[in-house]
C-alpha cells in the first residue's frame, strides 16, 4: 500500500492521530504542537474554517459560529447553521480530520490517503457509516473503522500473547464504553477477540464538568444572588475553570475556583471563589460513577464471565484518571486498573497499531470485532426477527427463510432493523428494499431467503432471494441519515443541498408512528400479559395513553415524542415486571418462540407487518403488495 | 537600593529594566499582539469575554485582559481579550448541555 496509513481517535471533545514509527505507535502531534486536537470546529465571519485549539479561542465570542461534541449527532439527521449555511455532522467531522490529515502530512512530510478511524463500540451501523463518511469527505480512504476499546487493547496488548481476559473501561468526554476481549495465541499469532461490549452513549467526563458547573451557578447565586447561567461570556470561564477544578482534584484534594470579575450589576463588579474538596465533588457525582457499574455487569454478563475471571482492566480516556473511577474498579474487581499507557492517547496508539496490521508492518496479530447491537428484519405484528444477535464476531453471515403472509403477494418488504427490542418500531431502521415479480401463489409457499452478511468494518449487506424463480435484490445499509456516495461527492464540492421540508415530515411521520405503534404495543402487552400486570402500571399506562392520543390528535411533536418515551419507559418496567431477569428473551405472546421458517402468517418483511397497526396515510410501505406488480 | 525611601528611583530603575528586556526581546523578534481597537482573529487572540457596544464595530477587541505575544511569525501566547458583538443570533453547538442554544445578544 502506497503511503503510511495513519490512526484517528475521532473523539467527542478530543481527538488525537498516530502512526507507526519503526514499528512503535506514535502520535502525531498538530500544527500548535499539541498532541491532542479539541474536537471543536468554528467558522469565522469571513467562512474561513477553524478546527481545535483557535475555534476554542473563538468560541466566547461566536458562540453561533463554534461546533462542538459534534460526535454526539453522528449518525442523526441534525444540522448545524451556521452563518446561512447547513452543515451535517458528517461535514463538521471532517473538518476535524481534515485539519489532522494536514497536519500529520506536514509533520510526516508526506501525503497521507489512508486512516483507520476508530468510533465507540456502542455507534450502530448508521453512526459507523456517517463517520466513515466524514473520512471520506475528508480526502481520506478509511481502511477500517475500529472499536475504540478493541484500539486500545491494541495499545496496551502488542507484545504481549498470553491468554489473558481483558476489560476495557474508557471513559471519555462524552461516551462510556466497556469491552471485554479475549486475547489469546493462536498458532503463533496475537488474536484478539471481542466477547461483548456495552456502554452508554451519553455518559461521559463532560458530565462531571457539568455537575461542578451547576454547583458554581447555584453557589454563585446563593453567595450574590446573581443568576449566571444565561450569561454564555460567563458561563465559558465557568466551564474551563470547571474542567480545571475536576483535573486538579484527581491529585489535589482541595482545590480553589477563582474568577474574578466573572459578571456585574449596579453594584459593580462580581468575582466567584470557590473551593471545592474532593470528596465533597465525590459525593455530587457518585450517581454518575454508579452509571457505568451497570453497563460493566452487561458487559460481563454477555461474557458470561465473572469479576475475578478478568485478568486486566485497561483504563482509557481522560475521565479515569479520577481517583473515584479507580476506587469503583477496585471495588468491583478486587484489582487496580491499568493505565500504563496515557488514557487520553490510547486509542490513537491502538488504531496506529491496526493501521500497522493493514500495511503489513505488524503481521502477528488478528482482530476479531463483534457487531454491537442485534441486527433483524421486520415480520408479521411488527416483530423483530433477529438474523444476526449482538455481540457476533464479525466478519458474519447468516441466512434465514421466509415466506409470504397473504394469498398472491407477489412481493416482499425487506425492513431491516438495528436494536434490542421485539417490535420492530423499537428498534433504528437501517434500510428497506422490496423483492419483486414473486409468482402468485398461496401464502405460505413462495421460499424468500434473506442473507445478512457484515464485513470487517461493520458495515452490512442484506440479499433477499426467491428461491423458486432465484430472483434476487439486495442493498448495503446505509440509513436515511446516512450519506451515498454520491451525497458524498457532492459534499465534498460543497454544494450538498438538503430538502429540508421533506426531513422534517418524515420526522413527523415516523413520530406519529413511533406513538401508534407505542400505544398498540403496550395495549397489546396489557391484553396479552392480562392479570400479571400490576394494577399500578396498568394505570399509569392507561393515562399516559391517552395523554399520547391527545397530543396526536393535537399534532404537538414534541408532546408526541417525550409521550412515546414516556411510555415506552412504563411498558419497559411492566415487562421488567413480568419477565423478570428473561428480559427480552420472551417478547409478545405473539412473536414469542416463533420459527420464521414455517412461519404460519409471519412474512418475511411486514406486508401486513408493523403497518397493520397505523391507519397513517403516510406510511408508505403499506400492507398488501400484492397489487404491486 | 531602599524603595520605600525613594521609591521614585525604584521606579526609574524598573522601567530602565524593562526598557532593555524590551530591547533584547524585539531583537529576538519578540513582540506584543496587538488587540484594542484591532478586528478580532482567533490566530492571535482568546475571547475570554464578549459585551455589547453599539457605538464600535461588529467583532473589535474592545478590551485587553492578557498580554499576547508573538516570535516572529509564531503565537508564542495568544491575547486575551474582551469582543464586541452587536448581535449574536443563536449559539450553535453539537451538545445540547453544552452551550446554551437559545441564546440572545448578551450585552452587559
Amino acid at each position: 500500500m502506497a503511503g503510511k496509513i495513519v490512526g484517528i481517535d475521532l473523539g467527542t471533545t478530543n481527538s488525537g492521530i498516530a502512526y507507526m514509527e519503526g514499528g512503535k505507535p506514535t502520535i502525531i502531534p498538530n500544527a500548535e504542537g499539541k498532541r491532542l486536537t479539541p474536537s471543536v470546529v468554528g467558522i469565522t465571519p469571513k467562512g474561513e474554517i477553524i478546527v481545535g485549539e483557535l475555534a476554542k479561542r473563538q468560541a466566547v465570542s461566536m458562540p453561533e459560529r463554534t461546533v462542538r461534541s459534534i460526535k454526539r449527532k453522528m449518525g442523526q439527521d441534525y444540522k448545524v447553521t451556521i452563518g446561512d449555511k447547513d452543515y451535517t455532522p458528517q461535514e463538521i467531522s471532517a473538518m476535524i480530520l481534515t485539519k489532522m490529515k494536514r497536519d500529520a502530512e506536514a509533520f510526516l512530510g508526506e501525503p497521507v490517503q489512508n486512516a483507520v478511524i476508530t468510533v465507540p463500540a456502542y455507534f450502530n451501523d448508521s453512526q459507523r457509516q456517517a463517520t466513515r463518511d466524514a473520512g471520506r469527505i475528508a480526502g481520506f480512504e478509511v481502511s477500517r473503522i475500529v472499536n475504540e476499546p478493541t484500539a486500545s487493547a491494541l495499545a496496551y496488548g502488542l507484545d504481549k500473547s498470553k491468554e489473558v481476559k481483558v476489560l476495557v473501561y474508557d471513559l471519555g468526554g462524552g461516551t462510556f464504553d466497556v469491552s471485554i476481549l479475549d486475547i489469546g495465541a493462536v498458532d503463533g499469532d496475537t488474536v484478539y477477540e471481542v466477547l461483548s461490549t456495552s456502554g452508554n452513549t451519553q455518559l461521559g467526563g463532560d458530565d462531571w464538568d457539568k455537575r461542578i458547573i451547576d454547583w458554581m451557578v447555584e453557589e454563585f447565586k446563593n453567595q450574590t444572588g446573581v443568576d449566571i447561567s444565561k450569561d454564555l461570556s460567563a458561563m465559558q470561564r465557568i466551564r474551563d475553570a470547571a474542567e480545571q477544578a475536576k483535573i486538579e482534584l484527581s491529585s489535589v484534594m482541595q482545590t480553589n475556583i477563582n474568577l474574578p470579575y466573572i459578571t456585574a450589576d449596579e453594584s459593580g463588579p462580581k468575582h466567584l471563589s470557590l473551593d471545592l474538596a474532593r470528596s465533597k465533588f465525590e459525593k455530587m457525582t457518585d450517581d454518575l460513577v454508579d452509571a457505568t457499574v451497570g453497563p460493566i455487569r452487561q458487559a460481563l454478563s454477555d461474557a458470561k464471565l465473572e469479576p475475578e475471571q478478568i485478568n486486566k482492566i485497561l483504563l482509557v480516556g481522560g475521565a479515569t484518571r479520577m481517583p473515584m473511577i479507580q476506587n469503583i474498579i477496585r471495588d468491583l474487581f478486587g484489582k487496580e486498573g491499568d493505565k500504563s499507557i496515557n488514557p487520553d492517547e490510547c486509542v490513537a496508539l491502538g488504531a496506529a497499531a491496526q493501521a500497522g496490521v493493514m500495511s503489513g508492518e505488524v503481521t502477528d496479530i488478528l482482530l476479531l470485532d463483534v457487531t454491537p447491537l442485534t441486527l433483524s428484519i421486520e415480520t408479521l405484528g411488527g416483530v423483530a426477527t433477529a438474523l444476526i444477535e449482538r455481540n457476533t464476531t464479525i466478519p458474519t453471515r447468516k441466512s434465514k427463510t421466509f415466506t409470504t403472509a397473504a394469498d398472491g403477494q407477489t412481493a416482499v418488504d425487506i425492513h431491516v432493523v438495528q436494536g434490542e427490542r421485539k417490535m420492530i418500531a423499537d428498534n433504528m431502521t437501517l434500510g428497506r428494499f422490496q423483492l419483486v415479480g414473486i409468482p402468485p401463489a398461496p401464502r405460505n409457499t413462495p421460499q424468500i431467503e434473506v442473507t445478512f452478511d457484515i464485513d470487517a468494518n461493520g458495515i452490512v449487506n442484506v440479499k433477499a432471494r426467491d428461491t423458486a424463480t432465484g430472483n434476487e435484490h439486495s442493498i448495503t445499509i446505509t440509513a436515511s441519515t446516512n450519506l451515498s456516495d454520491h451525497d458524498v461527492d457532492q459534499m465534498v464540492k460543497d454544494s450538498e443541498k438538503y430538502a429540508e421540508e421533506d426531513a422534517k415530515r418524515a420526522d413527523e411521520v415516523q413520530t406519529r408512528n413511533n406513538a401508534d405503534q407505542m400505544i398498540y404495543q403496550g395495549e397489546k402487552v396489557l391484553k396479552d400479559l392480562g392479570e400479571k400486570v400490576p394494577a399500578d402500571l396498568k394505570k399509569e399506562f392507561e393515562t399516559k395513553a391517552a395523554e399520547l392520543h391527545t397530543a396526536m390528535e393535537s399534532d404537538n411533536l414534541e408532546k408526541m415524542k417525550s409521550g412515546t418515551e414516556e411510555l415506552q419507559q412504563i411498558i419497559y418496567k411492566i415487562s421488567e415486571k413480568v419477565y423478570g431477569s428473561e428480559g427480552q428473551g420472551s417478547a409478545g405472546p405473539g412473536a414469542a418462540g416463533f420459527d420464521p421458517s414455517q412461519m404460519g402468517g409471519a412474512s418475511a418483511t411486514g406486508p401486513t407487518a408493523g403497518p397493520s397497526s397505523q391507519e397513517d396515510e403516510e406510511n408508505v410501505v403499506d400492507v398488501d403488495f400484492e397489487d404491486l406488480e | 537600593m531602599d524603595f520605600i525611601k525613594d521609591p521614585e528611583a525604584a521606579r526609574i530603575g524598573i522601567k530602565a529594566i524593562q526598557q532593555h528586556l524590551d530591547k533584547i526581546l524585539s531583537i529576538e523578534g519578540v513582540r506584543p499582539i496587538e488587540t484594542v481597537g484591532r478586528e478580532f482573529d482567533p490566530y492571535y487572540q482568546h475571547a475570554a469575554q464578549r459585551a455589547h457596544d453599539p457605538e464600535k464595530p461588529d467583532g473589535v477587541i474592545l478590551e485587553e485582559y492578557q498580554r499576547g505575544y508573538m516570535l516572529k511569525e509564531k503565537v508564542l501566547r495568544p491575547a486575551v481579550v474582551c469582543v464586541n458583538r452587536h448581535e449574536v443570533p443563536t449559539a450553535e453547538t453539537g451538545n445540547d448541555e453544552d452551550i446554551d442554544v437559545n441564546s440572545d445578544n448578551n450585552g452587559e
